[in-house]
């Protein structure tokens, strides 16, 4: 079942694991590895996701250092092997697909063509001894290889006109450190965008920028999916441009804690009435700028059991949120709550249902409840 | 020290007195003058804020309090530094470097931006601590219990964490640590240049609690400098807005914020997503900020203001207010700009209810 009517991107029970074995792990033989026991405890970085992205659709992908939100990203553009599960690039494996090379009409190189990427740091990503000219022609070379250097540089020129870099004659000759911080995410989003792809990853594009600078940068992407109908998974750990980038076209968030989602829905409503505890508590770390209300929020208690994470390499039992949340009873920590599929609006918490045994359960320790004040 | 501070004086006690303070560098293309003439006095105690965009002069501003400015800039103009209410002023700027080494670190503390990176990952945590001893002839093992105890109001393991090399530490724990290094000597004053950049949430968000606990506890004068609003919002007594190597607006945070008069600020709060606000009404100070070595005549937001004429592009513009308050702009129109400019909606009165 594959063909133009399918998802651009269709995730399907994603796992990600990675194993860290020390040097002399790695050199002793399998035989003696498990004679002595050494059986490697993979960390689960992303561990069980479904999601789907369609053609001109945004979602936002929120969650913190560790969350595995990169490591799902990065699957999802066909850049991390799944350890289990799928990702399905318009109904076709991207797995099967690389190994095979094509599968039907459908070609590898199409699909990598059409799953690009944006880094979080502009600076890095582009080459310091090229001018911007040299830079953007290097991908239109290999994946045009038809057309003449002047169609590139009339491409090039098009895509600086559209994204503001005016007058375009004297960007074409500059180098990455003759940019702004925001000058050099749009080059970055150009040399992206020069391709036609289908999907961009946009790996928290903005969080280096001033607030005014993300602004721009979200409002041009906005733009240019206008345009090209190009849909972004955009990851980002911050509340705010989350709701930026998505609100205004009706997109989703996706709210991930140490490997798997446990929010889901439009952004609007999750954001202005989160269901689970830990968007609510993002929520309420979120500063408000009124003088008065960020004092209030500054003396107010921390609605958290612990601000640490807890180690990946040992993750807590049943909700991985237990040990922190403010809303932690006994039964939280046997068993694990799943996201209701097919639901709109998807929380993995026992709270969401007012007839779960969760009601019943003892609260996890004697401090009870913790407020969320959102 | 500031158990004395009962004593009654009619005088405001200055903890720093900044006059004309000016920074440039000497570039191919030309003079860059990075910070313009500054002159503001913070007072004992308090905690500043200092907003701005990216290459608006603010961390020059930090490093100028400690004489810091890196080679081959220049900086010139005066930093009185009054080590205690009633002591005779030092001018920082023209001190011995003997006299300046003690200064820093022991008085005036500077905690920057990448706290990720200020470790040597060589060495374990334990030896920055006694490195610093040795550099101020302080006792290691007195040293030491004061940084358990510091490593403890920082909510961190002292042993652990003395023990560890920096690639052992969590991006909090590495930023607390710092903090911790920073407030060994109990100094006067702390200027923290964005000490949340590139944190998660959450840890940005412990680290703004502690701060606010510490500054309590510790007593010092505090100056946060950021580039994002609601990190000063919460803390700040004052509020000062750089733009353009100068301030452009200062005063107490809640006119500041309030009641903004300058255009700049006024467009500045509107830069802010609220999670509960409509998009529609949030907005870019459109333009680019001003080169240092090509400032803008007269006003030097003139190029990006929605109210400037003739006048803004000849005239210079200083920091003024009104009689006996604290609040101060450097803008020809405030009123104008308080009329005809929005301020985010957040801010305006009865905003509160809705947020």
């Amino acid at each position: 079942m594959s063909g133009e009517d399918e998802p651009i991107l269709t995730i399907e029970d994603l796992e990600v694991h990675f194993t860290e074995e020390t040097a002399v792990q790695q050199a002793t033989p399998q035989a003696i590895r498990e004679y002595l026991g050494w059986v490697p405890q993979p960390t689960k970085a992303v561990n069980g996701i479904n999601l789907e992205i369609e053609e001109n659709e945004i979602l936002a992908l929120i969650g913190e250092s560790g969350s595995g939100k990169t490591t799902l990203g990065k699957a999802a553009i066909g850049l991390q092997e799944p350890t289990k599960g799928s990702v399905k690039y318009k109904g076709y494996d991207l797995q099967e697909l690389h190994k095979k090379n094509v599968i039907d009409d459908m070609e590898w190189a199409e699909a990598r063509q059409g799953l690009q990427v944006v880094h979080q740091d502009p600076g890095a990503a582009l080459h310091p001894y090229k001018t911007l000219m040299a830079s953007l022609q290097e991908p239109l070379k290999i994946w045009y290889p038809e057309l003449s250097k002047a169609d590139y540089r009339e491409r090039i020129l098009a895509m600086f006109q559209e994204c503001g870099l005016t007058p375009v004659e004297e960007y074409e000759d500059r180098y990455p450190h003759e940019l702004s911080g925001g000058e050099q995410q749009r080059v970055t989003l150009i040399r992206a965008m020069l391709l036609e792809p289908d999907l961009i990853l946009m790996d928290e594009p903005v969080s280096a920028l001033d607030p005014s600078l993300s602004i721009d940068l979200m409002d041009l992407m906005l733009e240019l999916q206008d345009i090209f109908e190009t849909s972004f998974l955009f990851i980002s750990h911050n509340l705010e441009h989350a709701r930026y980038i998505t609100s205004q076209v009706g997109g989703d968030v996706a709210v991930m804690y140490m490997g798997r989602i446990v929010e889901y829905g439009d952004v609007d409503e999750v954001l202005e009435d989160p269901q689970h505890p830990y968007t609510q508590v993002l929520k309420w770390a979120t500063m408000p700028m009124h003088p008065h209300e960020a004092r209030e929020r500054l003396e107010a208690d921390t609605p958290l059991r612990s601000f640490e994470s807890p180690n990946p390499d040992n993750p807590p039992s049943g909700c991985k949120f237990h040990p922190r949340c403010p809303k932690a009873r006994e039964i939280c920590a046997e068993e694990r709550p799943e996201l209701e599929e097919g639901d709109q609006w998807e929380v993995a918490c026992y709270r969401r249902d007012q007839n779960h045994p969760y009601w019943d359960s003892e609260w996890l320790d004697e401090e009870g409840e913790m407020d969320i004040p959102v | 020290m500031s158990a004395e501070a009962t004593e009654v004086r009619a005088e405001t006690d200055n903890v720093l007195e900044i006059r004309d303070a000016r920074v440039t560098f000497d570039m191919a293309r030309g003079r860059a003058r990075v910070l313009n003439d500054i002159s503001v006095d913070i007072k004992r105690g308090e905690t500043f804020g200092i907003i701005g965009e990216s290459g608006c002069g603010k961390s020059t501003f930090g490093s100028v309090l400690m004489d810091a400015v890196e080679d081959p800039g220049i900086t010139t103009g005066e930093v009185l530094y009054y080590p205690e209410e009633g002591a005779e002023p030092v001018d920082i700027l023209d001190v011995t470097d003997r006299q300046l080494r003690q200064i820093r670190w022991e008085e005036i503390v500077m905690v920057s931006q990448a706290a990720q990176n200020a470790f040597n990952p060589t060495i374990t945590v334990r030896r920055h601590f006694t490195d610093t001893f040795d550099a101020h002839n302080v006792d290691r093992r007195e040293g030491l219990e004061r940084a358990r105890e510091v490593l403890e109001d920082l909510r961190l393991e002292p042993e652990r964490i003395l023990s560890s090399y920096q690639h052992e530490l969590s991006g909090g724990e590495k930023q607390r640590a710092l903090l911790a290094l920073g407030l060994i000597f109990d100094p006067e004053v702390v200027v923290l240049d964005e000490p949340t950049a590139g944190l998660d949430l959450l840890v940005q968000r412990e680290i703004l609690s502690l701060l606010y606990e510490l500054k309590e506890e510790y007593g010092f004068t505090l100056l946060f400098i950021s580039h994002d609003i609601p990190m000063v919002a919460g803390f700040a007594d004052r509020l000062a807005v750089f733009y353009s190597f100068n301030i452009i607006e200062i005063g107490d945070i809640d006119d500041v914020l309030l009641n903004p008069e300058h255009p700049y600020t006024r467009l500045l709060t509107l830069t802010h997503i609220d999670l509960d606000m409509a998009m529609e009404d949030v907005n870019t100070v459109e333009g680019e900020t001003p080169d240092p070595i090509n400032v803008p005549s007269g006003c030097p937001f003139h190029p990006r203001c929605p109210i400037a004429d003739d006048r803004c592009v000849v005239e210079e513009v200083e920091l003024r207010g009104e009689e006996g308050t604290n609040h101060k702009v450097a803008c020809f129109y405030p009123d104008v700009a308080t009329d005809r400019i929005p301020i985010h909606p957040s801010l305006v009165e009865g905003g509160e209810e809705n947020v």
